[in-house]
């Protein structure tokens, strides 16, 4: 995975634009941390992502099965510890997206619940 | 007397750890584009004022071939000499001696100097080029990077502390600089990192390069941990000089006196401003506008540019200037910004040089972004820090001042010694149009038509409230006053605040919302 290149525009060549504050448009410009990349939008809990970068060590379930709250899906081992990543609710694993011995990213969709 | 002999010898010797890493190891610094330690501190120093110490220190390490391996000046030049004729204390590393890594002796010849300059309350000035701790003395050089950081927190806000990095400055290493007051980097040359490109690469597979990672653009513009920004080490050391022309030499020390020359003429201050609330313009010339010879010297200049600081003189003495800066974010206050601010008031306030504050905020900036990187902690920071001071605090509210972030910009209520407006000026909890919609919200909504109703509103809102009569009315401005009049009005209140005395409640320290 390749890290974006950090490209920083000089203040004198970026572009005017407008920012909303209390129904009010002010026009300015941004610097160079804003706006943020990233949206924000509410966390699935369908979804298992990774909440450190990692390698996975292992994998203990398959598409189908039945898990339990608390039951271990994967072992994420990062920064020299054994990370066990446990369901947050019962259901069942509809997709499974790593395999053992992948290094995924931070924030990387390890897997999907029905 | 010496005899001839002797004196021989000593020259021999010197002659000897002059050279440093020898040669080769020059030529490739060189290569780099670096100068070398002691290249550096001649060109930093006034002519030939430097005296150099512990020149023969040798490291005691034993282990893994360490014995038989002669480090000159264990890889540390320290010493004294003058900058603009007063003493400073200085060290630089020497990255041609083993890499400029940090071992027990180099340690200590560090702390020694510290040492000293803490005592003759004189600037420190370190020079880091080192490629991190000496590995070969273990725990040994732990202990010499812990007895540094404890140094520079034991010196902080008794004497000016300035990092210079001009090489790479990894790992522990990048604490003592964060710990100074004030943080040179040159393109190209300074890279500082906690943990570097190779590690972060096996660790968590990213593939950056040092530059990006922590170079000295990414570093005063991303991260703020730098302060001042140049292309080449001759002009670092330029800045270096600038800001020392402006800051006392202790916290015991008068205020340095500099020549005054009335503002240049094209900085009009009645034509910077514009009308239009929504219209941004340079907060900078409203400073250049009022300060001695139109001197303003910024820090910080492209990190959270939406506040800006900096030191100009009035009447010949430094003041700490803090600004709303509309260019950028229409000025508003966040994370980085308020963070910013509260630092530089706080370093104001330690070494007494008053602080004037230029006001034109539209509030905090709104966002979930801004809310889970803790605006609300860091914001916090602005209130302690102008709370806390005690160096005279004038404001002058140009144009908007709304809600939290009237309170926050050193108002009345933070205990400003004055606070002046300006005819513009717009003291509200908040804007017109967010203001109107929640007061008439009902009238609005219920309206035939709502926008000609919500326009109306908006309108009876500004005539009521969108002049800065309303807190004149009750005290919290002290005069309202033309724009013109402005140099004039604060060359006459810090006269006035000349033998500011006021009292704290007896206590330790604050519990500042780091």
């Amino acid at each position: 995975m390749k890290s974006e290149k950090q490209d920083i525009p000089e203040r004198e060549s970026r572009d005017f634009q407008y920012l909303d504050i209390d129904g009010t448009r002010y026009l300015t410009q941004f610097n160079a941390k804003f706006p943020p990349a990233k949206r924000w939008s509410r966390p699935d809990k369908k979804n298992v992502n990774a909440f450190i970068p990692g390698t996975i060590q292992k994998v203990m379930v398959e598409p189908g099965n039945q898990v339990q709250a608390g039951d271990t899906l994967v072992i994420l081992e990062a920064m020299k510890m054994r990370n066990r990543i446990s369901a947050q609710e019962s259901g069942v694993v509809k997709v499974v997206n790593v395999r053992e011995g992948d290094q995924i990213p931070k924030g990387f969709l390890i897997m999907e619940f029905e | 007397m010496a005899s001839n002999k002797k004196i021989q010898e000593l020259k021999k010797r010197r002659e000897e750890v002059l050279k440093g890493g020898g040669e080769k190891a020059i030529q490739k610094q060189t290569a780099m584009g670096k100068m070398t330690a002691r290249e550096r501190i001649i060109q930093l120093l006034d002519r030939n004022s430097f005296n150099e110490y512990d020149l023969f220190v040798e490291h005691e390490a034993r282990d893994f071939g360490m014995d038989r391996k002669k480090l000159h000046g264990d890889g540390v030049i320290t010493g004294t000499g003058t900058v603009n004729g007063k003493p400073v204390c200085i060290f630089a590393q020497d990255f041609t001696v083993a890499g400029g890594s940090l071992g027990f002796m180099h340690a200590r010849k560090i702390t020694k100097i510290m040492d000293h300059a803490l005592k003759m309350r004189t600037p420190l000035i370190g020079i880091n080029d080192s490629g991190g701790a000496r590995i070969q003395e273990g725990v040994n050089s732990l202990a010499g990077y812990g007895e540094i950081f404890f140094r520079n927190t034991l010196n902080s806000g008794v004497i000016p502390q300035i990092s210079v990095v001009l090489g790479p400055c990894a790992g522990g290493a990048v604490y003592s600089p964060a710990l100074t007051d004030f943080v040179f980097v040159v393109e190209n040359i300074s890279k500082m990192f906690i943990t570097g490109p190779e590690v972060i690469k096996t660790v968590l597979g990213e593939d950056i390069s040092m530059e990006e990672l922590g170079g000295a653009r990414v570093q005063s513009e991303i991260t703020g941990n730098a302060h001042f920004y140049a292309s080449t080490e001759e002009e670092c050391f330029k800045q270096i000089k600038r800001l020392l022309s402006y800051i006392p030499w202790s916290n015991s020390e008068p205020l340095v006196h500099r020549e005054v020359h009335e503002p240049l003429k094209k900085y009009n201050i009645s034509k910077i401003v514009p009308a239009d609330k929504k219209q941004p313009y340079d907060v900078r010339d409203i400073i250049r506008a009022v300060t001695d010879g139109s001197d303003f010297f910024e820090i910080q200049e492209s990190w959270a540019a939406n506040i800006v600081i900096g030191f100009g003189t009035l009447n010949g003495k430094t003041m700490g200037f803090v600004a709303n800066q509309p260019l950028v974010l229409a000025g508003v206050l966040d994370v980085d910004s308020s963070d910013k601010a509260a630092r530089f008031i706080r370093y104001c306030d330690a070494f007494n040089i008053p602080i004037i504050t230029f006001v034109d905020l539209p509030g905090y900036l709104p966002g979930v972004a801004q809310e889970h990187a803790g605006v609300i902690r860091h914001g916090a920071k602005v209130l302690y820090a102008y709370s806390e001071a005690t160096v005279p605090k004038i404001t002058v509210i140009l144009r908007k001042a709304y809600g939290g972030g009237y309170i926050a910009m050193n108002s009345r209520h933070l205990r400003a010694d004055f606070v002046f407006a300006w005819p513009d000026a717009e003291i509200a909890v908040m804007g017109p149009e967010g203001a109107a919609n929640i007061i008439f919200r009902k009238e609005i909504e219920e309206a035939k038509d709502p926008e000609k109703v919500r326009k109306q509103k908006v309108q009876e809102y500004i005539d009521k409230f969108a002049n800065p009569y309303v807190a004149a009315a009750k005290g919290y401005i002290d005069a309202v006053i033309e724009p013109r009049e402005t140099r004039s009005v604060l060359l006459h209140a810090v006269e006035v605040s000349g033998n500011k005395t006021v009292g704290m409640p007896r206590k330790k320290h604050g519990i500042p919302p780091f």
